[in-house]
This record gives structure tokens, C-alpha cells and sequence, in this order.
């Protein structure tokens, strides 16, 4: 399918983390992975705890709408590539679920068929990058952020996303940290009933990369980003601490590797000021 | 010698059946309380009350305190425990079953709630007005077209989340 892929923006990146959407798609184009647009709703992340059906319904509909137009999915957000992704299997796999699906989806006169993949962007990425696509070295110690969905639960998401992160680390001419708990959630789930739990969650993983000297953090998905950057600003002011660890979507990251302008990536956007760091690495 | 009183009166015997029934319930008889999920969890270091395994116990005992509880809902779904449990329970998704029953019987919190307004209503969790739009143009971004509140109106009619939404979900 190299007809491109329709770009599933989700909720939260339209309205609070442009950047990212930005930024992943200066690094698309001159990949030639082609984004068309089309308006989704909600993935059914956000109403799975009420509902779990209903949730899948949200899913499905979008599924649909991707395959009324032929073309795969991909994300930007973790969580909803995992739920566009766990819905898009079940669909496939369970012909009664799948029916039962249909008899709601035909009321607003769609279907699933089972036709279309899920990606995350990264994937996409990490598939394509080639050492030649590099023209700016960026040499810094950097901790790469995968966060929960792009990994978990591995029986439906697994397209290795931290080995995908370290791949593209590497290649821009960065030096990957390896830190405590890397693997854990950054704590922004847990935001909407307590955020001093959602900030305790995000100051551990950024204590975690301080003590390996990370100097920059990469994310793939905007909940990641929000703790990282956001609740970093917040945890340092709270907390009287400095953690020091600008984080960037790993599309910016790339992007700057790739010879992107900083303005075309969104850069200013981001809550922890990376200039700093980014002057004295990239070259 | 003083009679040993338990904690909890059991009032729901088939509370583990409606937990079987929602997706994602169907293992929770499978725990053998070893306890890795909560050994795992990445909450309960900061939220002793919070105890994956305690609360998937509670359950199996019929302990209806477990959907009055706000614990479930502490979860943050990281799937951590999912991956690790020996018995393949996949605490993560009981927990989202055992939230699904206590949405059932109108039991939401209202963060949980207000999530959903927006979604229930125009498809998403937040509203992109002209402004947004206008800052995305600014970016050099496509629109974000809205989504028509018949079709998703249409979509959930009938569906529990319609009613929990309504006000209409209490226990039965
Ligand atoms: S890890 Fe699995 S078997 Fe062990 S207590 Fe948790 S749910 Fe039960
Ligand atoms: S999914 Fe929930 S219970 Fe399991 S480890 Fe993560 S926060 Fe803890």
C-alpha cells in the first residue's frame, strides 16, 4: 500500500500538542509517507473504563471510515494506536463480535470489514530512515521514552518502539541512556483523579534519567510528552528540584537530524526550553 | 474468647459473574494471589490503598465494597501487571471490567464522568473551536472538521454508556 495513510490525530495533539503533529509531518514528507485527513472521533480510549462495548464502538467507526477510504491507519498517539489497534484485531479475529458491531455501525450506515492495518508513525519511521536522510549530528546523551501502549499489552501492540526510538538515536549520532524503570508509565493517566499522583509517577522516571546524565528525553506519544515536559516544569517548581531533561517528540528530534528547521517542528511549543541543550549538541 | 468478626459482609454472591460477563473479566477465577501484579503496579508505591491483587480478591469474595470503591479507578492502566502475571488473569482488563460493572450500577466518578461529555456529545474529548483551528492555520496545519453530533448520537443510542451518560444507569 503505497497509496499513503490516513493520519488518526486523536483528541489530545489537535488540541494541546501541535508540535507533534507538526513536526511528524516535516519528518513524513520527506520520508514520502503520505498523510491524507479525514474527521475521526475519539478512539474509545477515554470511555473504555464506562464502557468497554461503547468503546469499541467509537474504535470501529473510525476503522470504518479508514476503510470506506482504503487506506491503513496510523497514529501519532500511543493510546490510540493501541485502541484503534486491540479493536482493529478483535474485529478481525471474532466474527460475532464483529457482527454485533455492524448491526450498531449500519444505523450510521458504516461497516467494518476487516480490511485495513493500524501503525504507529514510528514504525513507519523507523522503516524508512537511512544514514543519508542525516545531515545534522545530534551528539547527546539521549533517553528514549516509549511509554505503556506502544508496547502493552504485548498481545496486540509489540513492533518493538523502544528499539525503534534507540534505532533512530543512534543514527542522528546521539548516545542512548539506559535508566531505571524506563519501561513504566509516566504517571499522566492518572492526571484526571490526582495529579500529585500523575507528578510523583513523572518526577521518578525524569529522577531516573538525571542519574544516567541524560541530557535530552524523546517521547512517541503525547500523554508521554505531557509529563515529561509539562509536569517537569511543575515537579521542578514543587519540588525544588532540577531535573534538566528537555524532552522532544522523537519527529522533532529526527526532524532537527534531518536538517528540518526549528520553526518547522514546532520547537517553541515545548513547556522545558531545549534550546540550551540543543545549541551546544547539534551540529 | 472474642468471635472473629469478618471485615467485609459479602452481600453480592454473583458479583464474579458479572465481572465474567463484561470483556476483558472472563480469567479473574484463574488468580492464585501470588501477587506480582501489585508488586509490579507502578500506583502502589505511592497508594498503599491501591492494591491490585487485594481488590481482584475482594471481588472473587462477592465484597460489593469493591464497586463503591474508588480504588479500581486508580489504575492506570500501564498493562505492566498484564504482562507479567503467571496466570494470565490480565489484572489490567479485570480492573476495566470491575469499572465497567460499577458504571452499570451509576457508580462513575465524576472525573471519569466529565471525561465523557464532550465525547458523548460531539465525538471528542475536547472541542476544537475557530481559535484552534486558526492557531493550526497559523502553524501551517490542516483543519480539524467536527464531527456530525447526529452520527454520534446515532451510535451510542442505546448503549449503556447512553445511559450512564443520561443518568439513567443505577443499580438494578
Ligand atoms: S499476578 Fe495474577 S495471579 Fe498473581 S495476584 Fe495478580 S492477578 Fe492474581
Ligand atoms: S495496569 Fe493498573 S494495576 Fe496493573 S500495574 Fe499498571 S497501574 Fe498497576
Amino acid at each position: 500500500m503505497s497509496d499513503g495513510y490516513l493520519y488518526f490525530p486523536g483528541c489530545n495533539i489537535p488540541y494541546r500538542e501541535n508540535q507533534y503533529e507538526l513536526s511528524a509531518r516535516a519528518v513524513a514528507e520527506k520520508l514520502g509517507i503520505k498523510l491524507y485527513d479525514k474527521p475521526f472521533t475519539c478512539c474509545g480510549l477515554n470511555t473504555e473504563p464506562l464502557d468497554e462495548f461503547a468503546a469499541l464502538l467509537f474504535s470501529a467507526r473510525n476503522i470504518a471510515v479508514a476503510e470506506e477510504e482504503g487506506k491503513p491507519l496510523v497514529a501519532l498517539c500511543n493510546g490510540c494506536y493501541k485502541t484503534l489497534r486491540v479493536a482493529n484485531t478483535k474485529l478481525k479475529q471474532d466474527e460475532k463480535l464483529r457482527e454485533k458491531v455492524n448491526e450498531r455501525l449500519r444505523i450510521i450506515g458504516r461497516e467494518v470489514k476487516g480490511t485495513i492495518e493500524v501503525y504507529h508513525l514510528l514504525e513507519l519511521i523507523a522503516e524508512r530512515i537511512k544514514p543519508e536522510h542525516i545531515v545534522k549530528k545530534i551528539s547527546a546523551k539521549v533517553a528514549p521514552f516509549a511509554g505503556c501502549h506502544s508496547s502493552r499489552p504485548s498481545e496486540y501492540v509489540d513492533f518493538g518502539a523502544r528499539e525503534k526510538l534507540e534505532k533512530i538515536i543512534k543514527l542522528a549520532g546521539g548516545k542512548v541512556v539506559r535508566y531505571r524503570d524506563m519501561d513504566k508509565c509516566c504517571g499522566a493517566p492518572l492526571l484526571a483523579l490526582s495529579e500529585e499522583l500523575g507528578i510523583n509517577l513523572a518526577r521518578q522516571r525524569l529522577l531516573s534519567m538525571k542519574e544516567r546524565d541524560a541530557q535530552l528525553a524523546v517521547t512517541m506519544c503525547p500523554f508521554c510528552q505531557v509529563s515529561l515536559d509539562g509536569l517537569q516544569v511543575k515537579a521542578e517548581q514543587e519540588f525544588k528540584e532540577s531535573y534538566d531533561v528537555p524532552s522532544l517528540y522523537i519527529t522533532q528530534f529526527l526532524g532537527l537530524a534531518m536538517g528540518i528547521k526549528p520553526e518547522k517542528l514546532g520547537i517553541r511549543e515545548n513547556k522545558k526550553d531545549p534550546s540550551r541543550v540543543l545549541k551546544q549538541v547539534v551540529m | 474468647m472474642e468471635k472473629i468478626q469478618p471485615k467485609y459482609r459479602v452481600v453480592s454472591s454473583d458479583l464474579v459473574k458479572k465481572i465474567k460477563q463484561e470483556p476483558g473479566g472472563e480469567f479473574i477465577s484463574r488468580c492464585y494471589q501470588c501477587g506480582t501484579c501489585t508488586a509490579t503496579c507502578v500506583v502502589n508505591p505511592f497508594r498503599d490503598d491501591f492494591n491490585p491483587r487485594k481488590i481482584i480478591r475482594m471481588a472473587v469474595l462477592g465484597v460489593d465494597r469493591v464497586l463503591e470503591s474508588l480504588e479500581p479507578w486508580y489504575c492506570a492502566v500501564c498493562y505492566l501487571c498484564t504482562e507479567r502475571c503467571p496466570r494470565d488473569v490480565k489484572p489490567a482488563t479485570v480492573l476495566m471490567a470491575i469499572k465497567n460493572v460499577a458504571a452499570k450500577e451509576g457508580k462513575v466518578p465524576a472525573a471519569f464522568k466529565n471525561i465523557n461529555e464532550n465525547i458523548a456529545r460531539i465525538g471528542r474529548l475536547f472541542e476544537i473551536d475557530d481559535f484552534t483551528n486558526f492557531m493550526r492555520e497559523d502553524m501551517g496545519l490542516p483543519p480539524i472538521e467536527p464531527i456530525d453530533e447526529e452520527e454520534v448520537k446515532k451510535l451510542i443510542s442505546g448503549t449503556r454508556f447512553e445511559k450512564i451518560m443520561k443518568g439513567e444507569e443505577s443499580e438494578k
